[in-house]
């Protein structure tokens, strides 16, 4: 049953993604949609029709399958509720981390596909970041793998219950900027906006309508909700289960909400009160961020906690 | 001892409450005087049998006393020569009122400062008078920067260079403290004298490391190569007493501070660590200073880089070391005290009449001027390094304690640099002093201008009168000296250096 | 509250935070936040000092967290703005080195310090992870000195280098007397205020702030 676990990210990160949404228009003054606006909006674009290039290839139609089946590989590896892992189900974040690269290649490859300027210049911007922001999150990992002695995230959520030390800090704060790089919110991207110069996950997905974005989307939707319980497990594992029993799957699910609400609150919070930094000086911030990882990475070396 | 300090002070008190100008400069001369009157018995004293005050951490040995006799000295003929410079300055206008004020009271505070260098027991302290020495030093080098933009570079080069110098060096007296508390268990301590005492059993590696923060520390406000850099600036833009004041003796107390350390560092490292790295430095301060001498075309840079040398020769004769080779040094700084100031002056007064600090402006000064011209050329002559004059005579010194060391390429080295040197300097002042008397170029162009900034003409010569009477007479005195300690040594000063041998350490 | 001190690590984490504001220095380019990361600086160095005081219960170290937080984290910082403001410069913009590569350049650095006095000389308890950080503070002080354009900058950086200074004396040996501290951080004082009035009439004199200016006297 445990590995079941990842219907809870599949049917709950639309809802993730609508209290993020709402929290902003709060923040902002609006009102904003309902939390649930985002399921309507899944099922409106399934039941629309498909308008697809004739000059793109399978690559353009296979995409949003492969993106969609690969987050919910992702979804299998990572611990929710639990950290008992069935036959060897439950593996490693350098594993996490390279299905989430397939995805991503999938998807710059598709928005090429289309032979439009935007899907060109979303691919080639999304690439930029990747390379940046891939080394970040594995060195702010690493950092806790090795206080905790494996690179297995429901080893690492096992061994600790809150993480407090100057190095895990460092790693934390670095794995947060890569979140929101991963998930395209402001400061490195911006989730509303359709102009040219801003966009990227946007701009790769232009040409996507229908059915396949549906899948495009929901596969967004599920990267963010799972990179939160990645952080939220390697760097605030409190209270998860270790088992299978009802009490502590009850005690871990209501856990596992406020800290989603937490994140939820979180990445509103620095949508709202930041500014989308223009892409050129997006190495830079990157760049101080990997900085901030080595740095945890070297604390975590020299003072042995 | 106490009182020897407060003097200065209460002298930069009133010079700065005076508000007539032109007793000013007879004020400071009289604060001078009392101070040599009121330190001479006390050097004395101290010479022969150590004092100490405030607890221990004040305290005057035969070498606190020798440099603090020098520093007196030079207190005294810098004041003397500062009332001309300045009634010159005031004349011309560069400078009103509320400035000389301020550079009586600036001067004496400085020599406050570096009185409480030499007289320090404490390393901290010792410290935070060099700091002082540097604070003070750059407000008076940028003096009269309004008018003068290369005043401001100059002081900002040195403020920023020698505080990120010394900020080194008070890790390295960190770093001592700590190798102190691990032998004595407890409180460390910080005082000289008691860490003399316990400075065999110190760790040798410790000491190591905090000896060469300090030479870097102290070595930057020495003038050691390579970070000398502040120094052609520094003392080529300060006014002239200053100048003299800071080349005489502000790099000499940083060095003091230096012996002090190798005191030490030797008995728990050995001999062949500090004295390689002084050696090192040494050569390299003489070798750089060498080439730049070469090509100079400023007759103050040329003095500056000839301190950069000396300094040089000063640091391999403690490197070399042995008695031959501190005796050299301690004698050499002595000579170096007395020739540089002399020529800073001489300078001042060739740059009041040709109006230009550059070479090829100036040239004639024996047959214009016949008496400053001999004292240019007897002190030219001398800071190259020949006979019959002083400075020969301490490097002759430096020389022989390598040879019988043995230190052939060391020695080699120094050879070679100091005849680059002699021939710098000469042919740099020669070329000033022979030939045809240029006009007397009142109206000339004078400085390089900078930023908009023209610099006002210098007009007709300094003053005669008094403050000129005296300062003709103490720039012969000192050209005699030159010549006096060239061809002999007299008895008190061969015995008191002898006993800083002694004190150092060395048998 | 000692035994929640040292299980909650506050030092360490003091420390590095020490470590992140000079290091974040390199990433910022307005000179009013170069003040204030040296003011976040300060004052973490004087809660250091307190705290260590208090785990260690020596009285001495008390006045010198107070005179470190009155004199470098509230008098200077209020002079440093002031000098700002009268040489009206804002930006260190385009410095000899790009952010991102000083940033990159300062972590190199503390790897260097930290690999170098891994197997140090100073075993000390909890000292020597801040000797370690210290030194760390003085060289990236230091490199930003050398890499930057205007003259505040330089002496901010200068600042910086003797925070770490302090640091790495307070972590070999406990504060040293009094008189002694109080000394060092007057003389400190005097020189940043006379470095402040330099800073001042360079700009009046050379019209421009930058360091590039001074270059007139070579050779």
């Amino acid at each position: 049953m445990e590995y079941l676990q990842f219907m809870i990210i599949m049917l709950f990160s639309p809802l993730i993604q609508g209290v993020i949404k709402k929290l902003k228009a709060n923040m902002q003054g609006r009102v904003g949609p309902g939390i649930f606006q985002t399921y309507y909006d899944l099922i409106r674009l399934c039941r629309k029709d498909m308008v697809v290039s004739r000059v793109s290839s399978w690559i353009f139609k296979a995409t949003p399958y492969i993106v969609f089946t690969s987050t919910i590989a992702a979804a299998m590896i990572v611990p929710v509720i639990t950290t008992r892992s069935g036959p060897g189900v439950m593996g490693d974040f350098i594993a996490l981390i390279y299905i989430f690269a397939l995805g991503r290649f999938f998807m710059a490859l598709a928005g090429l596909d289309t032979g439009t300027a935007f899907g060109g210049e979303g691919s080639s911007r999304e690439m930029t970041v990747a390379v940046l922001v891939e080394p970040m999150m594995m060195l702010s990992l690493f950092t806790a793998a090795i206080s905790a002695g494996s690179t297995n995230v429901a080893r690492i959520a096992e061994v600790q219950n809150v993480l407090y030390s100057p190095s895990h800090v460092l790693a934390l704060s670095a794995f947060m900027v890569a979140i929101v790089a991963e998930t395209g919110r402001v400061p490195v991207d911006n989730p509303d906006t359709h102009l040219e110069l801003t966009m990227i996950h946007e701009g790769m997905i232009l040409e996507y309508s229908g059915r396949y974005l549906a899948l495009m989307e929901w596969a967004h939707y599920m990267k963010q909700m799972l990179l939160f319980t990645v952080a939220v497990d390697i760097f605030f594992p409190l209270g998860i289960s270790k088992d299978m029993e009802i009490t502590s799957l009850a005690i871990s699910s209501a856990l596992y909400l406020l800290k989603m609400f937490f994140m939820a609150v979180l990445m509103a919070t620095i949508e709202s009160t930041r500014a989308k930094v223009r892409f050129f000086q997006l190495p830079a911030l990157l760049g101080g961020a990997f900085v901030l990882a080595v740095l945890s990475l070297l604390t975590y070396i020299m003072m042995g906690k | 001892m106490i009182e020897i300090l407060l003097i200065p002070i209460v002298t930069a008190a009133i010079c700065y409450a005076l508000k007539n100008c032109k007793v000013v400069g007879y004020m400071s001369l009289a604060g001078a005087v009392v101070l040599t009157g009121f330190s001479v018995p006390v050097i004395l004293a101290s010479i022969s049998h150590p004092i100490e005050t405030l607890g221990g951490v004040l305290y005057m040995d035969a070498l606190s006393g020798y440099m603090m006799a020098l520093v007196i000295f030079l207190c005294l003929v810098s004041a003397i020569y500062s009332i001309g410079y300045l009634e010159h300055e005031l004349k011309v206008g560069l400078t009103d009122t509320a400035g000389m004020r301020r550079y009586y009271a600036l001067l004496h505070l400085f020599i406050f400062t570096m009185l409480l260098v030499t007289v320090s027991n404490n390393l901290a302290l010792m410290w935070i008078a060099v700091e002082a020495t540097t604070i003070v030093s750059a407000v008076l080098i940028g003096f009269g920067f309004r008018k003068r933009a290369l005043a401001v570079e100059a002081a900002w080069k040195y403020i920023i260079l020698c505080t990120v110098g010394i900020t080194f060096a008070l890790l390295g007296t960190f770093i001592t403290y700590y190798a102190s508390t691990v032998v004595t268990g407890a409180e460390g301590v910080l005082n000289w004298t008691e860490l003399k005492g316990i400075a065999g059993r110190l760790n040798p590696s410790t000491m190591k490391l905090a000896f060469i923060f300090v030479l870097v520390g102290y070595g930057t406000k020495a003038g050691l190569a390579p970070v000398h850099n502040w120094l052609p600036d520094a003392h080529s833009q300060a006014p002239s007493p200053i100048s003299a004041l800071l080349s005489g003796i502000l790099l000499n107390t940083a060095f003091y501070g230096i012996m002090r350390f190798v005191s030490l560092v030797e008995p728990s490292t050995g001999e062949a660590f500090t004295g390689n790295l002084l050696i090192v430095f040494g050569l390299l301060s003489m070798g750089i200073s060498s080439v730049f001498i070469l090509v100079q075309d400023n007759y103050k840079r040329l003095l500056a880089y000839s301190s950069i040398e000396h300094m040089g020769i000063i640091s391999l004769g403690t490197g070399i070391g042995g008695f031959a080779g501190i005796y050299g040094a301690l004698l050499h700084i002595l000579n170096h005290a007395i020739s540089k100031p002399l020529m800073f002056f001489a300078s001042g007064k060739i740059q009041a009449q040709f109006g230009s600090t550059r070479i090829e402006n100036v040239s004639g000064v024996l047959s214009s001027m016949p008496l400053l011209g001999t004292i240019t050329f007897i002190g030219a002559f001398s800071l190259a390094g020949s006979p019959p004059f002083n400075i020969f005579l301490s490097e002759f010194t430096v020389l022989k304690a390598g040879v019988d060391k043995g230190l052939w390429f060391v020695i080699g080295l120094f050879l070679v640099f100091v005849v680059i040197v002699f021939y710098g300097i000469l042919s740099g002042f020669g070329k000033m002093l022979f030939g045809k008397a240029t006009e007397q170029k009142n109206g000339a162009a004078g400085e390089q201008v900078t930023g908009g900034l023209v610099m006002p003409k210098h007009q007709e010569s300094p003053a005669y009168g008094l403050p000129g009477f005296m300062t003709d007479t103490i720039m012969i005195a000192m050209a005699l000296s030159v010549v006096f300690l060239g061809v002999t040594v007299p008895d008190f000063i061969d015995n008191t250096i002898r006993t800083c041998v002694h004190v150092l350490g060395v048998r | 509250m000692k035994n929640w001190i040292q299980a909650f690590s506050i030092i360490d984490f003091i420390s590095v935070g020490i470590l992140l504001t000079v290091i974040a220095m390199n990433a910022l380019k307005r000179l009013e936040s170069y003040v204030r990361a040296y003011t976040l600086n300060s004052w973490l160095l004087s809660s250091l000092i307190a705290i260590v005081a208090f785990m260690v219960g020596e009285t001495h170290l008390y006045v010198a967290s107070v005179t470190t937080l009155v004199s470098k984290g509230i008098v200077i910082p209020w002079f440093l703005r002031k000098i700002v403001r009268q040489t009206k410069v804002t930006h260190d913009a385009e410095p000899y080195i790009s952010n991102t590569l000083s940033l990159t350049i300062s972590g190199i650095l503390v790897a260097v310090v930290y690999t170098s006095l891994s197997q140090g000389i100073f075993v000390t308890g909890f000292s020597k992870n801040v000797l370690q950080i210290s030194i760390a503070v003085i060289l990236i002080g230091l490199f930003s000195m050398i890499t930057g354009r205007k003259a505040i900058t330089q002496v901010i950086g200068l600042l910086f280098m003797e925070n770490g200074l302090f640091l790495a004396g307070f972590s070999l040996t406990f504060g040293m007397p009094v008189i002694i501290e109080l000394g060092i951080l007057f003389d400190m004082l005097m020189g940043v205020i006379i470095l402040g009035i330099f800073a001042v009439q360079i700009k009046r004199v050379f019209i421009s702030s930058d360091l590039d200016k001074l270059t007139t006297l070579k050779g």
